[in-house]
């Protein structure tokens, strides 16, 4: 209200004005708040580093999580120092030469904080902190802009220590380097096998033949043959090395393979075995069925559940053995189920899938198959687990990525 | 009876050079062997060959491993020396690796690839081939 007044004293005319402030007062309000749980926000953020600039670089704001993480007080900074004092310079001038080389302009000092902030371009970068101490840390800063009605007033700078996460990623690296370096060694491991073992195994081998081929009397001693059948059996190891070996280290490509084809050919090839051994085959899986498989290993997977259930069919029944698929979830199971004699898999579990296990007197048993099976799934991504009661049947499931 | 005159077995292991020494003699198709002990040592002996317009070995039998210049060496030099007369390689080595065989399609030498311990019918066959043509 205001009074106008007139001078000799005398009351003529009463303005009076009223204004609704309401809405001023509830932004005022609005205002505290914000400003306050801001604070609380900025106080509350003790494993942050909050730091804002002016557009200069002079620094307006430092938290509480700034103060703990640099050993600076806030005061001590603030309207004093640049955030240049708490990088390290070399750093800061590497990444100075990077921008200036990519944008085509001389960028340094402050700048190279912001400059692709102020483009409308905010970063993420990982960058060293020097504590009051001196000690060094890495942390992940974010750089953005401070705007005012859309012009820049300053900047904020939010940054994280990941001193943590830098020592787990430098332990996964070196773990790599081991994976890497011992993946080398079997990679010379391998070709010591498939090319010296060999070599020297065959030349035994070629000896071995041009002494009978010259000593024809020599065939009768049973010396000579158990020294031959030695040189076959290192042979033969060699061989079976060799296959392992491939399967670990070679990339063999994944391609869209049949399946329902791929088991009708080796039923086929197989056909005498089965005749004889009068085991039926029973190919359940549909016929469209398409997977993503190296063919060589679905083949060579397929072929040797095959000959298992042929070797270890029970001759007291009719035997057979059923193959069927089916989808669960994001893997293709394919089932090799047999009613032939079974596997303890109390006694034999973790061994199963060995190599050099056999679990029946069988004479070509090399416990080889289900070794290089198990390598051949797994080396495309896949699993194969078993069920089994002695002298009913054995369930072998294969799983298989998409 | 018709003989290759001259083949060449390019190995330096004494054992399998022996056996494919033996199997050659065996066969009985061959008059004459001659035998280099690495890569480097049969590039040069068939260089010299040439040179002196001698008449070259109708077949090679190039082991792949060896130390001075190794199988593959002795094919790049080789292939460079121009010469008229045919002759036919064949890679003979204890090497089944995917690699080889990959590298020896290169050379168009897949057809003539031997992985040792070959047997001396193989090799007798290979000779006989040989000597038909």
């Amino acid at each position: 209200m205001a009074v106008a007044p007139d001078t000799p004293c005398t009351l003529k005319l009463v303005w009076s004005f009223v204004r609704d402030i309401s809405q001023e007062k509830e932004y005022e309000k609005k205002l505290k708040d914000a400003i306050s749980s801001l604070q609380a926000i900025l106080d509350a953020s003790k494993q942050v580093s909050i730091i804002a600039t002016d557009k200069e670089g002079l620094i307006t704001l430092f938290n509480s999580g700034a103060e703990q993480m640099l050993g600076y007080k806030a005061e001590e900074l603030i309207g004093i120092h640049n955030p240049g004092l708490i990088h390290a310079k070399d750093e800061v001038e590497k990444e100075s030469e990077k921008l200036t080389a990519k944008f085509r302009e001389e960028i340094n000092g402050f700048e190279t904080f912001i400059y692709e902030a102020r483009a409308g371009v905010p970063r993420t970068k990982e960058w060293t902190y020097i504590h009051k101490d001196g000690s060094k840390f890495p942390v992940l800063l974010s750089i953005n802009t401070i705007a005012h009605n859309e012009d820049i007033v300053g900047y904020l700078g939010v940054a994280t220590d990941i001193s943590e996460l830098k020592k787990v990623e430098r332990e996964i690296k070196s773990l790599l380097d081991i994976t890497n370096e011992q993946n080398e060694r079997l990679r010379n491991f391998a070709y010591i096998v498939s090319h010296n073992l060999r070599s020297h195994s065959g030349g035994i081998t070629g000896i071995l033949d041009l002494f009978q081929l010259e000593h024809q009397e020599i065939l009768e001693s049973e010396l000579f043959e158990l020294l031959n059948k030695g040189a076959k059996n290192l042979n033969q190891t060699v061989q079976d090395l060799t296959e392992i070996v491939k399967v670990n280290l070679t990339n063999s490509d994944v391609s869209k393979v049949n399946i329902h084809q791929v088991i009708e050919k080796n039923i086929e090839s197989l056909n005498a075995q089965i005749k004889s051994s009068q085991i039926e085959i029973i190919n359940k899986v549909d016929k469209d069925l398409i997977i993503k498989a190296v063919p060589a290993y679905l083949d060579s997977i397929v072929l040797n559940m095959m000959t298992n259930a042929i070797k270890y069919r029970s001759v007291e029944r009719p035997s057979y053995l059923k193959i069927s698929s089916k989808m669960t979830g994001s893997m293709h199971t394919l089932y090799f189920e047999d009613n032939g004699l079974g596997i303890d898999l109390k006694k034999h579990n973790d061994r199963l899938f060995g190599m050099y296990k056999t679990f029946h007197e069988h004479q070509d048993s090399r416990g080889v198959g289900l070794f290089i099976t198990k390598n051949q799934i797994e080396s495309m991504g896949g699993k194969i687990n078993v069920e089994s009661k002695v002298n009913v049947g054995t369930i072998f499931k294969v799983k298989l990525p998409i | 009876m018709k003989k290759i005159d001259l083949a060449c077995i390019v190995e330096d292991d004494p054992i399998h050079l022996f056996i494919t020494k033996k199997y050659i003699e065996l066969s009985g198709f061959v008059e004459k062997i001659l035998v280099c002990k690495n890569g480097k040592e049969a590039y040069s002996t068939l260089k010299t060959m040439v040179q002196n317009s001698e008449k070259l070995p109708q077949i090679i039998f190039l082991d792949l491993n060896m130390p001075v210049w190794d199988g593959w060496q002795f094919l790049d030099e080789f292939t460079k020396i121009p010469t008229d007369q045919k002759l036919t390689i064949y890679i003979l080595t204890s090497s089944n690796s995917e690699e080889d065989l990959k590298k020896a399609e290169k050379y168009g030498l897949t057809s003539n690839y031997l992985v040792k311990p070959v047997e001396q019918s193989q090799l007798k066959s290979i000779l006989e081939e040989l000597l038909n043509q």
